[in-house]
């Protein structure tokens, strides 16, 4: 976090829990319904808190025995304070954000600063709900007059299906919980250089390939 | 994009198709979700930016409180609607269930905490890392190695 993050959390959650039960359900058919969406109870979160920042670096690496990694988020030494991962052996850095991403909703004026903007959201505090065993039963059997199949497909929705509660409502406000996902192939070592008005990228000696998740 | 594919064609010469280990390795956001929880910040975010198809006054913002949407490890937050945001909002306009009503937000204006937990180069890492932040040109130089476990992972942001 280059330039530091900024933390908001809403500490008055007892009245939100009060709205979230008088709602989760019409909530739940609409985002199935409505707008198409497939998901699992328990899926649907509610916001409450976040750590943004305007910049970032995340590395991950996964290696066996005696291997060794090595990873460096290494300033370009150039006026825009800008980072790249350096890595050594089976790691995988990338920066943000891109500049792409940023096209179109900064300012002129803000363009010349080094990080405009403070929207990028390296942690998610949510309130998670879910709703009663016998509306998601519902839920599902009306979901499969459309489709033949209850796990859906590319969501990346695996892992367990959430405890039902007695009636619909909150539970628990944290971020754990979440399905794990269809398995990407791991890229190799790579340099990911991105800076406010380009993101540019340079082969590291290890470099295999890159899947995108963009 | 363009660059991705450059990427994508610098490897095929020298690999064809993943290893046997490279299959039965976690994908990356599994790795940065599950290591980073630890850190009970809440949901680690491996997509931090706000999905680019969502108005600009949206995405200037990016996630705020009082979004609901679904989460997802490798996708990151896909935004529904906001419960603060009448119907009509830009933000929500054609986003909301039929009958929405916003929660009236007037009383939780006192209850909003704002801090700065994280300063200017701070990071987190997997508890595998070790580091080092003394070098010159960079703040953060994690070396990680094993010796006696068959794998493992870490991460950092």
């Amino acid at each position: 976090m280059p330039n530091g993050a900024i933390t908001e959390d809403l500490m008055c959650r007892k009245s939100i829990k009060k709205y979230l039960a008088k709602n989760a359900e019409t909530w739940y058919d609409f985002v199935s319904d409505v707008r198409g969406r497939e998901f699992n109870n328990g899926d649907i979160r509610l916001v409450l808190g976040f750590d943004k920042v305007s910049s970032w670096g995340i590395a991950t690496s996964a290696c066996s025995a005696g291997e060794r990694v090595h990873l460096e988020f290494r300033n370009t030494g150039d006026i825009s304070q800008t980072y790249v991962w350096h890595c050594v052996g089976n790691g995988n850095g990338r920066v943000g954000p891109c500049d792409q991403e940023m096209q179109g909703i900064i300012t002129l004026q803000e363009a010349d600063r080094p990080s405009p903007l403070q929207n990028q959201s390296v942690f998610l505090r949510t309130l998670n709900f879910y709703v009663s065993g016998e509306c998601w039963m519902n839920h599902q059997i009306r979901s499969n007059d459309h489709r033949s199949d209850s796990a859906p497909p590319g969501s990346h929705h695996g892992g367990s299906q959430p405890g039902h509660q007695a009636g619909s409502g909150a539970g628990g406000l944290d971020g754990g919980d979440l399905g794990g996902g269809g398995s990407y192939p791991t890229s190799g070592g790579a340099n990911f250089h991105a800076t406010q008005s380009g993101l540019s990228v340079s082969r590291a000696p290890a470099v295999h390939y890159y899947k995108s998740v963009y | 994009m363009f660059l991705v594919l450059k990427l994508f064609a610098s490897g095929l010469g020298s690999m064809a198709r993943p290893s046997r280990a490279e299959i039965n390795t976690p994908a990356d956001y599994d790795i940065y979700y599950l290591q980073l929880l630890a850190k009970q910040r809440g949901s680690p975010m491996w997509i931090p930016g706000p999905d680019m198809n969502l108005p600009t006054e949206y995405r200037r913002d990016g996630i705020r409180i009082g979004d609901v949407g679904i989460l997802c490890r490798s996708e990151g937050f896909s935004f529904l609607f906001n419960i603060f945001l009448p119907a009509d909002h830009p933000i929500n306009e054609g986003k909301v269930p039929s009958g929405f009503e916003p929660f009236e937000a007037s009383n939780l204006r006192h209850e909003l905490k704002k801090q700065v937990v994280f300063g200017p180069k701070s990071y987190l890492t997997s508890a595998s890392v070790s580091t080092s932040s003394n070098m010159h040109s960079s703040y953060v130089s994690g070396f990680y190695g094993v010796e006696d476990v068959h794998e493992s992972v870490s991460s950092a942001v």
